[in-house]
């Protein structure tokens, strides 16, 4: 089955320009950097291929651990106008290039990131009335598609009473309102800094710029807004949560131990 | 932490309550809440304080202030469906009819909003963008010190918001600049508001936002700026005035209409001008204004390279392309200026790339040389060096050319040799006098590009003839190379070759960085622009004079419209287009007088015998060559 991608002849200029406007995306918390290097495509030709810093689309799966984030292998068909005949790669390339940072039905969800290969040595000529050429494409696809309850992580930007606002990968914000908030937590200022903390478990604290994992109870496509919820167990502070579950797992293992000493 | 609500609409007239900020926000809440129920009474209050707009009391300001900080601290509750009056009353606010407080308080609800829900996003950055421009009434209080600092209160907190909005919704500023550009107002909007707009969008470009949008907002003012430009055209009027095409323009009877205009032809122009071509003139004068003073800005800021880099790519796609711009491409002359080195280098060699290119399209190649000449003359700021490394470049190419092609005269096929052949020429018309002294030069370009000269394809005879006469004429007195044939061109602007390698958009008489005729551009374009009145011929001026005793009537008149012209460049130079008194039909008639009217074909069609002394292609024509009549 190969997915179908559609160009337009008047789009040059929109597809370069989301090409350089990665280049400011910082995607801070997991220290990856999106934008778009020189790489040399197969014709040699020098081209623009986004990749990651320090990791190619195949590795992040091997890296991210986290739920939503995914890498697809996708077959694609692409239909080029032939005007783009000219630089074919450098019209593939924009043309995902365009694609990135938006919900796609196609791929069930934000492409964050692509690594092609172009299968067609020659290119042909569609019958009918277009006259698009259509190129089979191999795509290595990272994709970012949060589903109802998966956990995700994100990092607090701003806090106060009514709300906890997130910033998921560096690109999509959260947002969890109070009714969403484990009762456990209680809103208090310490020092002029609001923060949130734990009634039972004094060192669990949520303050701007903690790291939190929270469950997804929704997502806007259009916009890339996720509606998250800190109610279940294993939501919170991610560096509280690691460390409870290590001490967790430290005691099954010295139990473990004891066991096998018995 | 206490705030003081004053006469809440349901409250008695002589109580007063203290409230604290959470029991304001808890009632506000319940206003929400209770229209779930159907309970609508107090939300509709709450509603109708939104509505208060103009001539407020100071205690109908507390209220508004007080509620809008309390629906900030609401927003969670506010529901899409059920609350939607209450939400378009929201964003039907403008920020101008308010003072400082009542800003702020609007603008914190907007962020509040923006960042709560998806669904809000786009809503609350089209109220924003929409406080770019002041409300109608405003309009003319901008200029007047109260205004000023209403406009700087508003814009300041506009912007603020944006920020904050980013900070947390990081995707937000790429659905700002889609409303930003929905919401450009079109060149039919003739008025102030335009201007106040784009200021705003060089803001956003200059801001933090301007890094993720920044180069697409650019690309739109420069887009805008062409807009405007092709609206100033004398084809448009030619065919209004005539109802004709700009073929039939070359009719004898258009011509004779034409000349019998001639005499009163300010008035003549100013029937049809003053009204809609001045008023866009001015408007763009305004706007590349503002472009300017961001280029400064930019430059300041050390952001130039950057900012070039947007500008050379919007140049190539839209000035570049577009049928000869008249003001836009300025943009670029002055950011060259601001850093001759770097971009003023980068953008020559970007047109040389595009000239030399076999792939590019015949017309891209014919308006980068004439760019590349046109800027390689006028730009006061270049160095010797760079300008004879770009000849040498373009003689090199013509060089070649000529070596792999054998034939006769062909102007239509080789079209974009007799345009670079015109360019060289055409540069050497103004720099002649630096290169004859350097002898390094004179072997490396000048005796090369006499190769290409007397080349059986002879560009001496198909290129202009007023641009390949007053070349001759200060080749000859710089003994650089005799021309065995002599050519007698009449003194004509243009003939029938250069017509036809021209081609129908006209590329052999595009001369695009002519004299600016914007007025304040201008005063910012003068001090970096060689006039030609400045320029140093290889002649001498006493030769000169002898010549032209024989000169016809038009050599008077060329003689007299250079001296004037001179009087203006030598006597008042530096000073702007005002101090010269120089009024709107002087405007006019300067604008008449732009090389790059079309207006030249219909002219010469209809004998050489008038011609008009200012339409030339640049400030060439007056030379007069003894062969003239």
């Amino acid at each position: 089955m190969y997915a179908t991608l559609g160009t337009g002849f008047d789009n040059d200029v929109t597809h370069c320009r989301t090409m350089s406007r990665c280049q400011g995306l910082k995607v801070c918390e997991l220290q990856f950097d999106l934008r778009v290097l020189q790489g040399d495509d197969l014709q040699g030709k020098k081209t623009t291929r986004l990749q990651m810093e320090g990791l190619s689309v195949a590795d992040a799966n091997l890296v991210l651990q986290m739920e939503g984030l995914s890498v697809a292998d996708a077959n694609l068909l692409m239909y080029l106008h032939p005007s783009k005949s000219r630089n074919v790669s450098q019209s593939i390339l924009r043309e995902l290039g365009s694609l990135l940072f938006k919900f796609n039905e196609t791929f069930d969800g934000v492409l964050l990131a692509y690594d092609v290969n172009i299968l067609d040595k020659q290119a042909k000529i569609l019958s009918g009335v277009h006259p698009y050429f259509g190129l089979r494409l191999k795509a290595n696809l990272l994709l970012f598609s949060p589903k109802p309850d998966m956990l995700l992580e994100g990092k607090v930007v701003k806090l106060s009473q009514e709300s906890i606002h997130v910033i998921v990968l560096g690109f999509s914000s959260a947002i969890i309102t109070a009714e969403n908030i484990h009762g456990e937590f209680k809103y208090r200022t310490k020092d002029k800094e609001e923060l949130f903390a734990s009634k039972s478990h004094k060192r669990h604290v949520i303050k701007v710029g903690t790291m939190i994992r929270f469950l997804v109870k929704s997502f806007d496509e259009e916009i890339l807004h996720i509606i998250g919820s800190l109610i279940s167990a294993h939501t919170g502070s991610i560096r509280w949560l690691d460390r409870h579950l290590e001490e967790d797992s430290e005691f099954d293992r010295s139990c473990s131990k004891l066991k096998s000493f018995k | 932490m206490g705030l003081e609500l004053p006469k809440y609409p349901e409250m008695e007239e002589d109580q007063v309550f203290n409230f604290t900020d959470s029991e304001i926000v808890s009632h506000v809440k319940q206003a929400l809440a209770s229209v779930l129920s159907g309970d609508n009474n107090s939300y509709n209050q709450l509603v109708g304080v939104m509505h208060h707009s103009k001539h407020l009391a100071p205690d109908e300001v507390a209220l508004l202030e007080t509620t809008l900080k309390a629906l900030a601290g609401a927003v969670s509750s506010i529901d899409i469906t059920y609350h939607d009056s209450l939400l378009s009353a929201i964003f039907c606010m403008s920020m101008w009819n308010y003072g400082p407080h009542v800003a702020d308080a609007l603008a914190e609800l907007i962020v509040s909003l923006a960042i709560s829900n998806g669904k809000y996003l786009d809503l609350c950055l089209g109220m924003l963008v929409s406080n770019f421009t002041p409300p109608p009434y405003f309009l003319d209080k901008l200029k007047m010190p109260h205004g000023l600092e209403r406009k700087g209160q508003v814009l300041s907190r506009v912007h603020a918001a944006f920020k904050k909005i980013a900070d947390y919704v990081p995707l937000a500023p790429l659905r700002l600049l889609t409303i930003v550009l929905q919401g450009m107002p079109t060149i039919y909007h003739k008025d102030r508001a335009i201007v106040i707009y784009v200021e705003n969008m060089l803001k956003l470009e200059s801001g933090e936002i301007g890094e993720l949008v920044g180069s697409t907002i650019l690309m739109a003012v420069v887009d805008r700026l062409i807009e405007l430009d092709v609206e100033i055209g004398w084809d448009a009027i030619l065919q209004d005035d005539f109802s004709k095409g700009i073929f039939e323009m070359e009719l004898e009877d258009v011509d004779d209409i034409e000349e019998s205009a001639e005499p009163d032809v300010g008035e003549f122009r100013l029937s049809r001008k003053s009204l809609a071509g001045n008023s866009i003139a001015e408007l763009l004068d305004n706007l590349l204004v503002l472009t300017f003073e961001h280029l400064e800005s930019c430059e300041r800021e050390g952001r130039l390279a950057k900012v070039f880099e947007t500008l050379l790519q919007s140049f190539q796609v839209t000035v570049l392309s577009a049928y000869k711009s008249k003001f836009a491409q300025f943009v670029m002359f002055y950011a060259c200026a601001l850093d001759p080195e770097n971009c003023g280098m980068r953008f020559a060699t970007m047109l040389a790339d595009l000239f030399v290119q076999d792939s590019q399209p015949q017309p891209t190649r014919m308006s980068a040389v004439s760019y590349l000449a046109s800027y390689l003359s006028r730009a006061k700021f270049l160095a010797a060096s760079s300008i004879s490394s770009m000849l040498k470049r373009l003689v090199d190419w013509c060089l070649e050319y000529c070596e792999a092609h054998d034939g006769d005269i062909n102007p239509n096929a080789h079209r974009v040799f007799y345009s670079g052949c015109q360019a060289i020429m055409y540069v050497l018309c103004f720099r002649m006098k630096v290169f004859v002294d350097v002898p390094r030069l004179k072997s490396e370009l000048l005796i090369p590009l006499e190769q290409v000269l007397k080349h059986k394809l002879n560009p001496l005879k198909v290129c202009l003839p007023s641009v390949v006469e007053e070349f001759l004429r200060q080749a000859k007195a710089a003994s650089l190379f005799t021309v065995c044939k002599t050519f007698i061109f009449d003194g004509l602007l243009e003939s029938e070759l250069s017509r036809a390698f021209g081609g129908l958009e006209r590329l052999d008489t595009f001369f695009p960085f002519d004299p600016c005729l914007l007025k304040k551009c201008d005063s910012f374009i003068r001090p970096m622009f060689v006039f030609w009145s400045m320029v140093k011929p290889t002649y001498d001026d006493a030769f000169d004079d002898d010549d032209d005793d024989d000169g016809s009537s038009d050599d008077d008149l060329v003689q007299d419209f250079v001296n004037e012209n001179e009087d203006i460049m030598n006597d008042e130079f530096g000073k702007s287009f005002d101090e010269q008194g120089v009024d709107m039909d002087d405007f006019d008639y300067a604008l008449k007088k732009m090389s790059i009217t079309p207006k030249a074909t219909s002219n010469y069609k209809f004998g050489g015998r008038f011609q008009e002394p200012a339409r030339m292609p640049s400030r060439i024509r007056p030379s007069t060559s003894p062969e003239s009549l």
